[in-house]
């Protein structure tokens, strides 16, 4: 049912749990599930880093998701959509974004999954400041741009 | 004396790289009626020099949707001017490219 396709959407400082979103989206006609998780690597564009900082405009970000789990609805029936985002401070290995979709089948589980957390880095305002061994970057697309602090 | 122009307010926010640039998060700027968020971007960036002046790397948001930079604002819009985020190439599905344009 429309009414229940968005099921969880947050952004948040706490450290995320995957299988919290996995619980959020399941439920009796479900019979897959499909789960990304963003983690912190240690190394960007052949640079060593040191730590991430994720700052977002919470309003609009999760609205956006809103929107996303609608699009994921019309494109792949009977799915429900569980998003969550980290801000703040991040260290290498913590999980950075979370998107679990169920769905009746697994094909449509793991396509929803896949187009929900590309159209989440891509429209969703939240952006990543990188610590890197010879500065702060604000990477933006393909871009890093050098960061005043 | 012609009529006076009425101005509105506009409560505008800037996030990420712009943040650092204005010094600022959060600006209420007084522009006259009809303006556009363009109109708006303007006046933040007369106040702040540092703002980036490329349009193309700048998307503009009126009350959290993504906008048209010749949209019109209204008495106590919220504007947002966006960076582009991290997995995106700064391209929305609604917001034509030739929309954006350079200061």
């Amino acid at each position: 049912m429309r009414g229940q396709v968005g099921v969880m959407f947050e952004v948040t400082t706490e450290p995320l749990d995957a299988r919290r979103a996995e619980s959020a989206v399941t439920h009796a006609r479900a019979g897959a599930i499909s789960t990304f998780t963003g983690i912190v690597r240690d190394t960007s564009r052949g640079r060593t880093v040191t730590h991430l900082e994720y700052e977002a405009f919470a309003e609009m970000a999760t609205a956006q998701m809103r929107k996303i789990a609608a699009e994921i609805a019309d494109r792949w029936p009977e799915t429900r959509v569980a998003m969550a985002h980290r801000t703040g401070r991040l260290e290498i290995g913590e999980a950075s974004v979370v998107v679990s979709v169920s769905a009746p089948h697994r094909a449509a589980a793991i396509a929803a999954c896949q187009w929900g957390i590309d159209r989440l880095k891509e429209s969703v305002p939240i952006w990543k400041k990188e610590h890197a061994a010879d500065g702060t970057y604000w990477i933006e697309g393909d871009e890093a741009v050098k960061a005043s602090s | 004396m012609e009529s006076m122009t009425v101005a509105v307010a506009i409560h505008t926010r800037l996030f990420a790289r712009l943040r650092e640039q204005a010094g600022i998060d959060a600006e209420t700027v007084q522009v006259p009626e009809r303006s556009t968020v363009e109109d708006v971007y303007a006046a933040l960036r007369r106040a702040h020099p540092a703002l980036e002046s490329n349009l193309d790397a700048v998307r503009p948001a009126i009350n959290q949707e993504f906008s048209d930079w010749d949209a019109v604002v209204g008495q106590g819009d919220e504007v947002a001017f966006i960076p582009p985020v991290s997995g995106g190439a700064n391209t929305v599905p609604g917001v034509p490219a030739n929309s954006r344009r350079r200061l």
